[in-house]
């Protein structure tokens, strides 16, 4: 079994990479693939902890939150379809009705 | 109920007995209408017979009205073989309302009205009247109505004829005042329907409207007199109030509605009241005008309530009230007065008028007059036998009339006619002895009954060998005798032009005597729309042709074309000459059911000792107390050449010449006398300038003060509020708003600095928050 | 809650809940509607019946508040949803009932658009109108009067005439001035109330038990008092000078609002002076008498001479009703049992007659989209029913024995003629002219000569014959055999004359007492006069002989007691 360094180490990259994605990238889809990829980051966390502890209750959040996620998913690629009908883009810096 | 009523009630209520059938006998005319009405509204059929047929009509019509006539005539024969005392049958049906206990004179008086009818001797013999003569009308509307017939309206005729005589029955049958005044205002509504029933004419709807509205005025009265009694007795039941007369005339003085007066006033004041409510009904002055003009409705119709019944019902209100006005000796001589001015004014009247019916028209008023001459010299039974007896002979002459008037093809001016007799010997002959009748000829029925109500004024003045009645009796004496001669004037001015000489309506005018007729060209029941109408037609002929009042222009004859009819008149069928037959009849030996005293070799008083029980008598009766005045007999006499005379004048200026060269004259010589005459002195048009025109007025100014100035100051009240909103309009859109929006501005400014750091992109605020972490961090992690 | 009670409020707001069901029904599905509110309105009238039948059976008691039922709404401020009905009430109620399918039934001919709000708010109204008669507390009253007005405001805005935004904002703004006026009344009443005996009660009962109290009051607030009430209620009824409203309203409004206004809104007027002027402040409204009566006069003369020139059918109508409420007006400021019956006869008569003349007008509306009188003629002709059915109505309206028009007049006129003759006299007048201008109206439209257009005009549907049948139904009834309606209003009529004029019934029954006693003397028997007058004298030893025990016996005591009027009773 790995040393929860190890762990971490491997979470922290996983979510920088994601960070960066939903920073960096102007397609939607890419941008909710990378906070998928920051979710899990943190599952990994949470799982291993919880097997560090002995508990359950960690591997328990991580089921609440892929559950979240699943959920998160459906609508967010809901509302990108939605959205590609509608502007005929998934380009994030095409939408900025919100513009003062 | 009073003690004071239920004690009356008890007195006479038990002389009297309760008889079931009575209430059938005043509601079958009623079902008769009922049946009749719906059966035309909701299955008429245009023509044919059958059950929604003519013939289903006069079945239902006619034998509800006959069924009535032979109940009454039940009761009558029940009411004969009574004691004298005791002559009373009753029919109470339900209470009809009661208003609650009412302070009146002498206590407390519940107001409760009965719906009730009753049979004594008065009763029984207008009862008698107005069902027969009602039935002997239908009959003779059978046949007189025959274009309604086929033009789909003859139920409606029909229906209306039953509902008369619903409300008249119930008005002479009624067992107090309410009932009474239930019939009253029931025969006002079918008057004005049936005058009205050729409403396509504007005239005949006009003139239906004008006989409710006159008889209104009349009401008017009416009910401040029934109040006043009611105040005087706490009952309007006829029997209660003669059973309690006595006591309240007794009292020496009587004190209701705050004022304290006599007996006497009282009875004054409630009399006048009263009879101005008889004048509305039975076309007294000033009231009358109302009967002239309602001969345009149909001639059966004028015949029985314009001569024979309903202008008979004041009359027997006063006589069903007679206890009231035997103590009212004012309201006596105020009813005395009118009724002798009538009497002469209406009979000058008849003799200028060219309309046939008209004629008619003017002597039933001035025949009513003498009624009410009766009334005022305190002789009821002299005044109710006249009515008797001029509704044998007037029904007689009307019905008569109206065969003329349909054998001449609906023409009814005079002028245009003339020759009949000949031709239609039954009606000639009918019409003939009514007229004697009507004149005064012993020993026709008016005679005795005309006669009668003469000597009775006189006797006001001259009594027992003194003249001390007064120069007013003389007066009114005087009145009705030169109104008797007006009378036997016209009557046989009427009968010489229209039975005498030759028939003018063909074209054989040898004298130029025919007047353009208007009833000729549009043929009866094809277009009532467009004849505008005998009465106005003729009374602008006689303000156009004053001076040749006669009518001797002919301007209009050829154009017309009389010729087209094709045939002359002949005799009417048998339903029609019947019915005038028999009242003729009656008209001949009427008479003889009340002989006066002083002629007692030839009969008794019948009618008067029938009548007798129902008189108040204020002292003993004095009838056959003494030995009859000669002067009696002379007035007889004197009566009877004075009438004979003036139907010789009128022969002699129609007959003997029949190019009428003498009237010619006269009217040449007086051309004002004869057209103030002719134009009824304006009377008409005195109202309508005096009474009429000025309400109307009144009414147009009012309307314009409802709008200008009561609903001015409403929309004036709405206008200032306006104004005063748009001043605080103005000051809230510029002070009030001008500080919020000032409050707006400066934020709006302020914030269009801040606004540009809202780019709107997702990435931005990411961005943001990611420094925002890192910033959290680092700060973490360094502390 | 007693089943009557249920039945009463089940009655009220029926209407309301088809109002509701209404809602639910697609728009464009007009049958349904029409269908649906009559037969909604039916069912309610049906549900009021029995209590017809069970106020009869108790006519004696109905001077109190029967059927009753409260419940608190706003306890801090003394308001309780309280309801039941004491005998004006119910006639009123029952009238409103009554009027209420013929209103909903007459409406199919010429509602041509927007049908399902139509109907709702015609079944809003009804059961705003309903309200008014059952509560038994002020300011729930208050609440349905003005409610009542925001479904009139529309069925005149909405479907109305081509003024109809004038007419409708005109009765809205004017009604409310009057209401207005009488809420400060009912607030002074109610603070006045607070500082006599320390509670805050809105029930009416309460408010007409401070009579006594008022009177002590000053004169001004006295007087200031009344005529808050006269004219808050006076605009409803309306009386001369505040009936400027009523012809705009009613030439404008649609029939079924015609109807409603003329039937029902007009005699919330006349409920108003009856339940809150007459019996909270008699002082006052005594003192104002001559004027009130003088107003009353002057709007039976104006309403009659001015209904007489006009040229437009329901202005003509809206005119009368002027008139004949000027009459009821009459009757109820004469202070006299009799007239008071017939006030309220009055009252229920004006509620079917004159619906039933603006059906009549809107009969031929439909037909040729005219109201003037000029452009009618000869009607008779072409339609016999309708002209029967307006004659009947005409004849109503100017009170013609049998009918039930005359009941009401004669009953006013004879119980005026006791205490005012001159008035008596004077409205005996205005009965001349209203003949005079009903009967032209009806001449100029159904007699003279016919022209082609109307000569083409089709006689009453079948639809219209029942609707007006219950009108004419009820006029025949009332007019031959008014008792039951007379028997019902007996009790509260003669509770309201002893509000206005205490001890009024005990001088009545001390007359009454004394002509038993005359009456007694005069068939001989010995029953002294003075015996009879209240003085402290043992009845006489005979009296029982003679059958006459319990009048004469009580005699003495006839100044208090209630046995005199036991055979009073008995004898009718």
């Amino acid at each position: 079994m790995p040393s929860p360094n190890a762990v971490l180490l491997l979470s922290f990259v996983l979510f920088s990479i994601g960070a960066a994605g939903v920073l960096v990238r102007r397609n939607v889809l890419v941008m909710l693939m990378s906070a998928e990829l920051m979710l899990n980051a943190a599952n990994i966390v949470l799982i291993a902890f919880a097997r560090h502890s002995g508990t359950v209750a960690g591997q328990a959040f991580a089921l609440l939150v892929m559950g979240f996620a699943a959920a998160e998913v459906a609508v967010g690629l809901a509302l990108v379809v939605a959205l590609y009908r509608k502007r005929d883009t998934v380009n994030a810096d095409d939408l900025d009705l919100l513009k003062g | 109920m009073t003690p004071e009523h239920a004690a009356a009630q008890t007195l006479i209520g038990a002389a009297s007995t309760p008889w079931g059938l009575l209430a059938l006998a005043a509601l079958l005319p009623a079902f008769g209408a009922l049946v009749n009405g719906l059966n035309g509204l909701l299955f008429r059929r245009r023509t044919g017979t059958g059950f929604t047929g003519t013939t289903f009509v006069n079945a239902v019509a006619l034998g509800s009205v006959g069924l009535a006539f032979l109940i009454i005539l039940a009761g009558f024969v029940k009411l004969l073989g009574m004691p004298a005392e005791a002559r009373s049958l009753h029919a109470d049906l339900w209470t009809w309302f009661d208003l609650g206990g009412a302070r009146v004179n002498g206590g407390l008086a519940t107001m409760t009205m009965k719906w009730g009818y009753k049979l004594d001797p008065l009763s029984a013999c207008m009862g008698l009247l107005v069902s027969g003569a009602g039935f002997l009308i239908h009959l003779f509307s059978t046949g007189y109505m025959a274009d309604e017939q086929k033009d789909g309206r003859y139920w409606r005729f029909m229906t209306y004829l039953n509902l008369f005589v619903f409300s008249m029955l119930n008005l002479v049958l009624g067992s107090n005042m309410m009932m009474m005044f239930l019939g009253w205002e029931g025969v006002g509504l079918c008057s004005y329907l049936l005058i009205g029933f050729y409403f396509e004419k504007e005239f005949a709807a006009v003139a239906g409207k004008k006989a409710f509205v006159t008889n209104r005025i009349g009401d008017f009265g009416f009910v401040l007199g029934f109040a006043l009694l009611f105040m005087l007795f706490g009952s309007v039941d006829f029997d209660t109030m003669m059973g309690l007369v006595r006591g309240v005339s007794a009292a020496p003085s009587i004190t209701i509605l705050g004022h304290t007066a006599s007996p006497t006033f009282w009875f004054n004041l409630a009399g006048c009241c009263l009879f101005l409510g008889a004048c509305g009904k039975s076309a007294q002055i000033p009231l009358y005008v109302w009967l002239p003009d309602a001969m345009a409705g149909p001639t059966p119709v004028s015949a029985l309530i314009h001569a024979a019944t309903m202008v008979t019902s004041g009359l027997y209100m006063i006589a069903r009230l007679n206890f009231i006005f035997v103590q009212a000796p004012l309201a006596s001589d105020v009813v005395l007065v009118v009724g002798s001015l009538t009497a002469l004014v209406a009979a000058s009247m008849g003799t200028a008028q060219y309309d046939i019916k008209k004629v008619l028209a003017y002597s039933t008023v001035s025949q009513l007059g003498f009624m009410f001459m009766g009334m005022g010299a305190m002789s009821y039974t002299a005044g109710m036998f006249h009515v008797f007896t001029h509704a044998f002979f007037k029904a007689a002459l009307f019905l008569g009339s109206g065969s003329v008037i349909m054998a001449c093809h609906h023409e009814q001016d005079m002028r245009n006619m003339g020759g009949l007799r000949k031709a239609m010997p039954i009606t000639f002959a009918s019409m003939g002895l009514a007229t004697l009748a009507i004149n005064g000829i012993f020993p026709f029925s008016g005679f005795f009954s005309k006669d009668e109500i003469l000597w009775k004024v006189f006797e006001r003045w001259y009594h027992h060998g003194a003249y001390d009645g007064g120069a007013f009796y003389l007066m009114c004496w005087l009145f009705g005798v030169i109104g008797a001669g007006f009378t036997a004037f016209y009557m046989t001015r009427l009968i010489v032009m229209t039975f005498f000489g030759d028939y003018r309506g063909a074209g054989d005018d040898p004298h130029g005597l025919t007047v353009p007729s208007e009833a000729h060209h549009d043929d009866h029941g094809a277009g009532h729309g467009d004849g505008h109408g005998d009465d106005h037609g003729h009374v602008h002929a006689a303000a156009d042709h004053g001076h040749d009042g006669l009518g001797q222009d002919d301007h209009g004859r050829d154009s017309h074309g009389h010729g087209d009819h094709g045939h002359g008149p002949a005799e009417v069928p048998w339903n029609m000459w019947l019915p005038v037959a028999i009242l003729a009849g009656l008209a001949v030996v009427g008479g003889f059911l009340n002989i006066p005293h002083s002629l007692h070799v030839l009969g008794g008083e019948h009618f008067s000792r029938f009548m007798e029980p129902l008189l108040y008598q204020a002292a003993a009766p004095h009838g056959g107390a003494h030995a009859v005045p000669a002067i009696e007999y002379a007035l007889m006499v004197f009566a009877n050449v004075w009438a004979l005379g003036a139907m010789a004048l009128a022969w002699w200026m129609y007959k003997v010449d029949p190019s009428w060269s003498r009237p010619k004259a006269f009217v040449a010589r007086f051309p004002n006398l004869f057209r103030w005459v002719n134009a009824k002195y304006y009377v008409d048009e005195f109202y309508e300038a005096a009474l009429i025109g000025p309400c109307k007025q009144l009414s147009a100014q009012l309307w314009a003060f409802d709008t200008w100035v009561v609903d001015g100051m409403v929309n004036g009240a709405a206008r200032a509020t306006l104004l005063w909103a748009e001043a605080s309009a103005w000051f809230d859109a510029h002070v009030v708003d001008g500080l919020v929006n000032l409050v707006a501005w400066v934020l709006q400014q302020a914030s269009l600095a801040s606004k540009t750091l809202q780019s709107g992109r997702v990435h931005n605020y990411a961005f943001v928050m990611f420094l925002g972490f890192v910033a959290f961090a680092v700060w973490k992690l360094l502390a | 809650m007693s089943t009557m009670t249920l039945l009463m409020l089940a009655a009220t707001f029926l209407p309301l809940a088809g109002a509701l069901a209404l809602l639910a029904v697609p728009k464009e599905n007009r049958r349904a509607f029409e269908v649906g509110s009559v037969l909604v309105m039916l069912a309610s009238f049906l549900m009021s019946v029995p209590f017809w039948f069970q106020g009869l059976a108790m006519a004696k008691d109905m001077d109190k508040v029967q059927w009753a039922w409260s419940v608190d709404w706003i306890p801090s401020l003394g308001v309780k949803f309280h309801v039941g009905m004491d005998g004006i009430s119910l006639i009123l109620w029952l009238l409103t009932t009554f009027i209420g399918p013929v209103a909903a039934a007459c409406s199919w001919g010429n509602i041509e658009e927007r049908f399902k709000e139509y109907y709702v708010w015609l079944l809003v109204l009804q059961t705003s109108m309903l309200g008014v008669f059952i509560v038994q507390d002020m300011f729930v009253f208050y609440v349905f009067w003005e409610i009542m007005l925001v479904p009139m405001y529309f069925l005149i805005g909405i479907w109305g005439g081509p003024q109809k935004l004038y007419a409708a904002i005109k009765l809205f703004l004017y009604t409310l001035a009057g209401s207005v006026l009488m809420l400060v009344a009912i607030l002074a009443i109610y603070f006045l109330q607070h500082k006599t005996n320390g509670s805050y009660d809105f029930s009416i009962a309460s408010f007409q038990a401070m009579a006594p109290v008022i009177t002590q009051q000053g004169h001004t607030f006295q007087i200031l008092l009344a005529l808050a009430f006269f004219i808050g209620f006076a605009i409803k009824v309306p009386m001369f000078p505040f009936h400027t409203w009523l012809p705009d309203a009613h030439v404008q409004a649609p029939t079924a609002g015609s109807v409603i206004l003329a039937g029902i809104l007009l005699k919330m007027g006349t409920y108003g002076f009856l339940r809150f002027m007459l019996p909270i402040v008699p002082s006052a409204t005594k003192e104002l008498m001559p004027w009130l009566i003088a107003l009353s006069l002057i709007g039976i003369i104006y309403g009659a001479l001015v209904a007489m020139i006009q040229k437009d059918m329901k202005k003509l109508v809206a005119y009368s009703s002027v008139s004949h409420l000027g009459l009821c007006m009459l009757g109820m400021f004469a202070f006299n049992p009799n007239a008071m019956k017939g006030a309220l006869f009055q009252m229920v008569n004006h509620g079917i007659s004159t619906p039933g003349l603006f059906l009549a007008v809107s009969v031929v509306y439909e037909r040729r989209h005219t109201r003037m009188i000029a452009d009618y003629g000869g009607l008779s002709k072409t339609m016999p029913v309708y002209a029967t059915i307006f004659m009947i109505l005409t004849m109503s309206s100017i009170g013609l024995p049998g009918l039930n028009g005359f009941i009401g007049e004669f009953a006013i006129l004879a119980g005026t003629f006791q205490t005012w003759p001159w008035a008596a006299v004077v409205a005996t007048s205005g009965i001349i002219l209203g003949a005079a201008y009903m009967l032209w109206m009806f001449q100029r439209v159904m007699f003279g000569p016919i022209n082609t257009v109307n000569a083409e005009m089709a006689d009453l549907s079948t639809r219209e014959i029942l609707v007006f049948a219950p009108l004419i139904a009820a006029c025949f009834w009332l007019g031959l055999y008014p008792k039951p309606l007379m028997t019902l209003m007996e009790a509260p009529a003669a509770k309201l004359v002893e509000q206005v004029s205490p001890g009024f019934h005990d001088a009545q029954r001390l007359a009454e007492a004394q002509a038993k006693a005359a009456a007694l003397g005069m068939k001989g028997m010995a029953a002294p006069a003075h015996q009879a007058q209240g003085q402290e004298t043992p009845a006489a030893p005979d009296a029982p002989a003679h059958g006459e025990a319990p009048a004469h016996g009580a005699a003495p005591e006839a100044g208090h007691g209630v046995a005199p009027a036991a055979p009073e009773h008995g004898g009718r």
